[in-house]
């Protein structure tokens, strides 16, 4: 694809003279800049007649005019990067129509392969990965696609829990205590459709069933696991500042295009240590306008060989339809329909455990998409529509069963407050869960380019609307209220009773491409204002706009010329504001249920047991949530020296009001009856009732925890990429990349925390309000050197990767582990202060900090050195083979608390086959 | 002080003679063990006893036996040890008075985790007399859990305690205290401070026996039955146990914990937990039983608080903790269970007066479930009577991993 060599383009300026010489005839001169072998339109060539200084660039149609001509002959010069320079001799006459220019993709070597990351800087700071690197780098889905990014390094891939995506985040910064707010920020657009998972509501009303929610990516974002790289053309990943076409994002756009193309019959066979991937796909010409594409991917993964008990496969299937008619009014019609299919699954050993612990989970995603595109070539001022729609349908189904231990407690089905009788559980029976979710997706977004002239100035407006419906229609948990998996907690509550959510944007961009004298600036800006639907009132995002602006500038200084080499600098800049509103989950937290045993009789006559309990009902929904917003600056260099390409950036993203899960309190009262005070069971028939016993007025504090835009997230770096090209003397092409970074996690709001310890025989009077958790700060500093050697006669590609993490280190924010206040039963709040922490009650709410605490965690450098070999085999076979690890340096290290350090690293490899006929 | 130095000489011979492979010689101390006898106590003459040497780290033990002064010599290789006594001896008891009593009684030591690195090597061990307190004892302790026929732990509280009055009168169960060790057997604290288990032991958890004093007696040869849920855990799982017959219960509220009407509950004193009340499944705490019948709950918080330090080792890291529990006069203790898992054994939660040894129930794996410690019988009296073995040992008291009779005292 050649829409990404477009990003690199630079427009030589050239100064304004605009004399008349001769008093002939002046006409327009206009006409369209294509690439030589696929007729794309070049956008952003500089068109030059030499003689009279006249210039003009071209626009997204690859058009441009030149006004006010005289009639004659001129060099006609234009330029772009990425293509070869055309100098041609032309003359100008009036009448001349439909003049085309082929450029030609200039290339570094013969059939040279591009297998790393193209940087970017037009589209906000991106990196591109094309179908060669794609090819090269043998990936088993989306989440090993990002090692090639700056800061990225090889991971060996774990598929049986969800991968998501971290962008800008050092390794070491684990996002489980950070409520997922990078990877819930990013969006992924697959051929224009924005992939969403705000309808997903797979968690459990119990926040303990961890082995569930640590399973699921519900409010976490997309799961990479699911995504196939085998019919992706190319992938852009912005981690800047994207288009304000892309919405409902905060750190990054993952913009994927599939192939529409006709391509050969391709297969492909992976191996490596757990995971075994088949895969087909054709594209085949079904007339001379429109082509047919179908593949189909298969992924079988096993953590351990030896254990069949825990494992994840997927099968994706795709066909896609290209209908494509170029004339004065072209047109491209796009049609998809998709398939995803998930499965893991684990058990208990039976031969272990004599009863099965079952955990099976089933996901079957289909997308229907279409996009239609009308380009016009005649008109003075509109250039084209982009309309599309795509709808997906999930059935997402998990199943557990497990042994229970019923403690005894209640059985709770009540859906209102107050006090009831009820039965006790038993102590120990098989417990059924079935978690069922169908999220139901529409997206929708129309968006039309335009041209407008002011001031000799070509403004390319984008303007455009977007819709989109999210709503699950699943029975959320299912389960036998008198037999409930997870005892004493909840009531089940069907996800299809939440109001569907639905968010409108509108958005608008202008690029304007700014000569000054010898300089150009190309200015993108716009601004999307987006709104949820179809939500209450009784919420602070109902009724509200938000509005996000975003400012990319590009200054490219004249081409210079040192020691015979041409020197292009370009230095960028970009403020971007970046929102998302929160997904179902965060919306709409199922009521908390508190149920508090006031008498328990549990009678050794199982016919007199007795239990009467009262329940208490809190809404956790917090109708202040406000979408999270990130704000991001980035400053960055571009150097072109011959055919070295250096691309620096700096970056600060600041998001203020992340998503966290925060734990709150309420007080409950209630009685507790003494059962020594009532009848003894020889003397009843019947269980004894309430007013039997005397009791006593109790007051208790009750946790529960609510969804606040309360996490703060900091992240700033610097990434780097320089492409030395190719190195003839080692038939090499040479590069290097990496980033430096720092990412903050802190609290923005304050939590309540009630220390476990029983005072005075009963549970800790007080709860203390902290403004601050065990948030961290993370660095680091890497650099992988990369070394790609394409042998044309061998049809050998050699690459060696040698990543060097310099150090990595992280510190918790400091604290005085002190709560700012607390609270007692009767809900009234004391300041605390330092001569509390001595108190002999109150020093349990000081949570002094160790000595150590605070220390920086630095781990000293890390290199792995990976090998890549693809060897092309006959005609139509080319095999591929990786070693990760085959040389490692990991030196031992002391770290400051005295903890000596011995680091392994093991080699592993896979292989695989590909056959294109 | 008065001090009888048993000039007990211990030579361990270093063999200096190398095998062929000089590098991987292993050094010998030559050790000197000095015996301390109690303050209170003033002159003995030594009749038999046993020095029991355990290697921690390897198990293997070296019993020698004590011939009066004369010790045999042995070579003890570079390694931490366990150094156990356990003898009779005549000595005189002195009253308030002054007056000199002539007694025949047990005398014992124990030094735990004494490393020995090799060269000349100095011992203190300090000796206490034993003697046995007539009065309850603790006959039996159900710790390891149940597992349900489907092969899952039963966690529905079946554990129990017996208590049995080993005596030849009626002794009142009124106030009577069952108290769990805060430091477990298995993980020994470094730089413990402040340490005075000589005088008091640490515990996470008091519950009592109501009374007025006189409201629960028990007569000679009978057992009290305390359980977790008094209820037939049978119905809900057949591996467990009837354990209706309980004559207490213990009850950690009504949200977290179901009362049997049937059976008077324990009166809750003290947990660290703020959850129920459930033993370590593998025996890492030790169990006490004392009696203090005019403490309330509240004073007893406060009043016998214990707030210690130590350090937290893993590897080379250091790590500064201290936490909070609360402390029981060993005067007042008459009766005290260590217990724990062999394989993890690492050093005493409390002073080996009160317990020398401990006792277990299998070693940390299934063999353990559904198996409790259980005392012996010593003898039975002609009456009928039994008479259970109480010689502050549990390692010889105690039949480990036994089958659990909870209610039952068996002759044999």
């Amino acid at each position: 694809m050649k829409f990404k060599i477009l990003s690199y383009c630079l427009v030589f300026a050239v100064l304004l003279t605009n004399k008349s010489i001769y008093a002939q005839e002046t006409i327009t001169f206009s006409g369209k800049v294509i690439v030589a072998e696929s007729e794309i339109p070049v956008e952003l060539a500089t068109v030059v007649l030499k003689e009279v200084h006249k210039w003009s660039v071209t626009n997204n149609n690859g058009e441009f005019t030149i006004e006010n001509v005289q009639a004659g002959d001129y060099i006609l010069y234009v330029s772009c990067l990425g293509y070869k320079t055309i100098e041609q001799k032309i003359t100008l006459r009036s009448g001349i129509k439909n003049f085309q220019i082929s450029m030609e993709v200039e290339t570094q070597g013969l059939n040279e392969v591009t297998v790393i990351a193209e940087e970017s800087r037009v589209n906000g700071t991106s990196s591109t990965i094309k179908k060669d690197a794609l090819r090269h780098l043998q990936p088993s889905s989306f989440a090993d696609i990002l090692e090639l990014l700056p800061g990225g390094v090889t991971v060996k891939n774990k598929m049986t829990s969800m991968q998501l995506i971290s962008l800008r985040e050092p390794l070491e910064a684990n996002d489980y205590d950070y409520d997922y707010n990078t990877s819930f920020g990013t969006a992924f657009v697959i051929d224009g459709h924005t992939l969403s998972n705000d309808a997903e509501l797979q968690n459990i009303t119990d926040g303990n069933g961890s082995y569930i929610a640590n399973r699921n990516t519900t409010g976490k974002g997309i799961d990479m696991r699911l995504i196939s790289t085998d019919n992706i053309e190319s992938v852009e990943i912005v981690r800047g500042i994207p288009s304000v076409k892309y919405g409902d994002l905060t750190s990054g756009l993952v913009n994927i295009k599939r192939s529409y193309k006709a391509k050969p019959f391709y297969a492909r066979i992976k191996s490596d240590p757990g995971s075994k991937l088949f895969s087909v796909g054709k594209g085949i010409d079904l007339n001379d306008d429109s082509r047919l594409n179908m593949d189909l991917d298969f992924l079988d993964y096993k953590a351990d060989a030896r254990n069949p008990k825990v494992n994840y496969s997927r099968i994706t299937g795709s066909i896609r339809f290209e209908y494509k008619k170029e004339a004065k009014n072209s047109i491209t019609f796009h049609s998809n329909f998709d398939y995803t299919g998930s499965f893991d699954e684990s058990k208990t050993d039976p031969e272990i455990d004599v009863q099965e612990s079952v955990y099976d989970s089933k996901y079957n995603k289909i997308v229907f998409g279409s996009s239609l595109n009308i380009s016009n070539n005649t008109s003075s001022w509109f250039k084209n529509l982009d309309v599309l729609v795509n709808a997906s349908y999930t059935q997402n189904e998990k199943n557990l069963t497990e042994p229970v231990a019923g403690n005894r407690t209640p059985v709770y089905t009540n859906r209102e407050e107050g006090e009831f009788y009820g039965t006790y559980l038993p102590g120990s029976y098989m417990g059924h869960l079935k978690l069922d979710g169908k999220p139901v997706y529409i997206s929708s977004d129309i968006s039309s380019y335009l041209v407008a002239k002011t001031f000799n100035l070509n403004h390319n407006i984008l303007l455009g609307a977007n819709w989109n419906y999210s709503k699950n229609f699943g029975d959320g948990e299912v389960y036998d209220e008198t037999r409930p998996l997870y005892a004493g907690v909840g009531r089940p509550r069907a996800s299809k009773d939440i109001p569907s959510m639905q968010k409108i944007a509108v958005y608008f961009e202008d690029k304007i491409v700014l000569p000054i004298s010898l300089h150009t600036i190309i200015f993108k800006g716009g601004v999307r204002a987006n709104r949820a639907l179809n939500v209450n009132s009784a919420y602070k995002i109902s009724d509200k706009f938000y509005f996000d602006p975003r400012i990319n500038l590009n200054w490219k200084l004249p081409e210079i010329n040192i020691w015979n080499q041409d020197v292009n600098l370009e230095f960028i800049g970009g403020y971007g504001m970046h929102s998302k509103f929160p997904g179902l989950s965060h919306l709409y937290p199922d009521v908390q249920y508190f149920d508090k045993v006031q008498l328990t009789y549990y009678s050794q006559n199982e016919n007199l047991r007795q239990v009467h309990y009262k329940t208490k009902i809190v809404d956790p929904v917090n109708y202040e949530l406000d979408p999270i917003r990130n704000e991001k600056f980035e400053l960055g260099l571009n150097i072109r020296l011959g055919k070295i390409r250096a691309y620096l950036n700096a970056y600060r993203e600041e998001l203020k009001n992340g998503y966290k899960n925060l734990s709150r309190v309420a007080v409950m009262d209630y009685k507790l009856y003494d059962i020594s005070s009532g009848p003894q069971p020889k003397d009843i028939n019947e269980p004894p009732t309430v007013d039997m016993f005397e009791f006593e007025d109790k007051k208790d504090f009750m946790f529960y925890n609510q969804n606040i835009n309360g996490a703060k997230e900091t992240k700033q770096g610097f990434e780097y990429q320089i492409d030395f090209g190719q190195i003839k003397a080692l038939k090499s092409r040479i590069s290097l990349n990496g980033a430096w970074m720092k990412a903050k996690y802190d609290l923005s709001q304050p939590t309540y925390k009630r220390p476990q310890k029983y005072i005075d025989v009963g549970l800790y009077p007080y709860v203390g309000l902290y403004n601050w958790d065990l948030g961290k700060e993370y660095e680091q500093f890497n650099t992988n050197f990369r070394a790609d050697t394409h042998i044309k006669e061998f049809g050998l590609i050699f690459s060696t990767s040698i990543q060097c993490m310099w150090y990595y280190k992280n510190k918790r924010n400091p604290h005085n582990g002190m709560p700012d206040s607390y609270m007692d039963k009767s809900g009234n709040f004391f300041k605390y202060d330092e001569s509390d922490t001595t108190d002999p009650v109150l020093r349990f709410l000081y949570d002094e900090p160790s000595s150590n605490e605070f220390d920086t965690k630095r781990t000293p450098i890390g290199i792995d050195i990976n090998l890549t070999v693809s060897k092309e085999i006959g005609e139509y076979m080319k095999l591929s083979f990786y070693v990760n690890s085959i040389l490692d340096y990991h030196p031992s290290y002391t770290t400051e608390d005295g903890l000596h350090v011995r680091r392994i690293s093991n080699p592993y490899f896979g292989m695989e086959l590909n056959i294109n006929l | 002080m008065k001090k009888l130095i048993f000039g007990l000489s211990l030579l361990m011979v270093v063999s200096l003679f190398s095998c062929s492979d000089d590098d991987n010689e292993i050094p010998v101390s030559y050790l000197t063990i000095q015996l301390n006898t109690p303050d209170d106590i003033e002159t003995s003459s030594f009749y038999f006893g046993d020095l029991t040497v355990t290697n921690v780290n390897s198990g293997e033990e070296i019993v020698m036996e004590l011939n009066g002064f004369e010790y045999p010599a042995i070579d003890l290789e570079e390694g931490i040890y366990n150094f156990l006594i356990a003898g009779e001896i005549d000595y005189y008891a002195v009253n308030a008075d002054g007056n000199k009593t002539l007694m025949h009684g047990a005398i014992r030591g124990l030094k735990e985790n004494v490393s020995i690195e090799g060269g000349e090597f100095g011992l203190d061990i300090d000796l206490f007399v034993y003697s046995s307190k007539s009065d309850f004892v603790i006959s039996e302790i159900f710790f390891a859990d149940t597992k349900t026929p489907e092969g899952d732990p039963y966690l529905e509280g079946d554990q129990y305690f017996e208590l049995y009055n080993n005596t030849s009168k009626v002794l009142y169960a009124d106030g009577l205290c069952i108290g769990e060790t805060e430091f477990q057997t298995v993980d020994k604290l470094v730089d413990l401070s402040p340490d005075n288990r000589n005088e008091f032991t640490p515990v996470r958890a008091v519950y009592r026996i109501p009374g007025n004093g006189t409201d629960y007696p028990v007569q000679p040869g009978e057992s009290i039955l305390i359980s977790d849920i008094a209820i037939n855990h049978i119905s809900d799982n057949a591996n467990s146990f009837d354990l209706s017959g309980s004559d207490f219960e213990w009850f950690d509220g009504a949200d977290i914990d179901v009362d049997v009407p049937e059976v008077p509950n324990m009166i809750k004193m003290v947990s660290a937990s703020t959850s129920v009340w459930h033993l370590h499944n593998r025996g890492y705490n030790s169990y006490i039983l004392f009696r203090m019948n005019d403490v309330t709950p509240e004073a007893f918080t406060s009043d016998y608080a214990y707030h210690y330090d130590y350090k937290f080792v893993f590897g080379d890291l250091v790590f500064d903790m201290d936490n909070d529990a609360w402390e029981v006069p060993n005067d007042a203790i008459i009766d005290a269970v260590g217990c724990s898992t062999p394989s993890e054994y690492q050093w005493k939660a409390m002073s080996p007066t009160l317990d020398l040894t401990w006792t277990h129930s299998g070693d940390g794996d299934d063999t353990r479930y559904g198996k409790s410690v259980k005392r012996k019988v010593s003898y039975v009296e002609a009456d009928g009577r039994v008479v259970l073995m109480d010689t502050n040992n549990s390692a010889v008291d105690f039949i480990p991993t036994a089958m659990p009779s909870p209610g039952v005292i068996e002759t044999e």
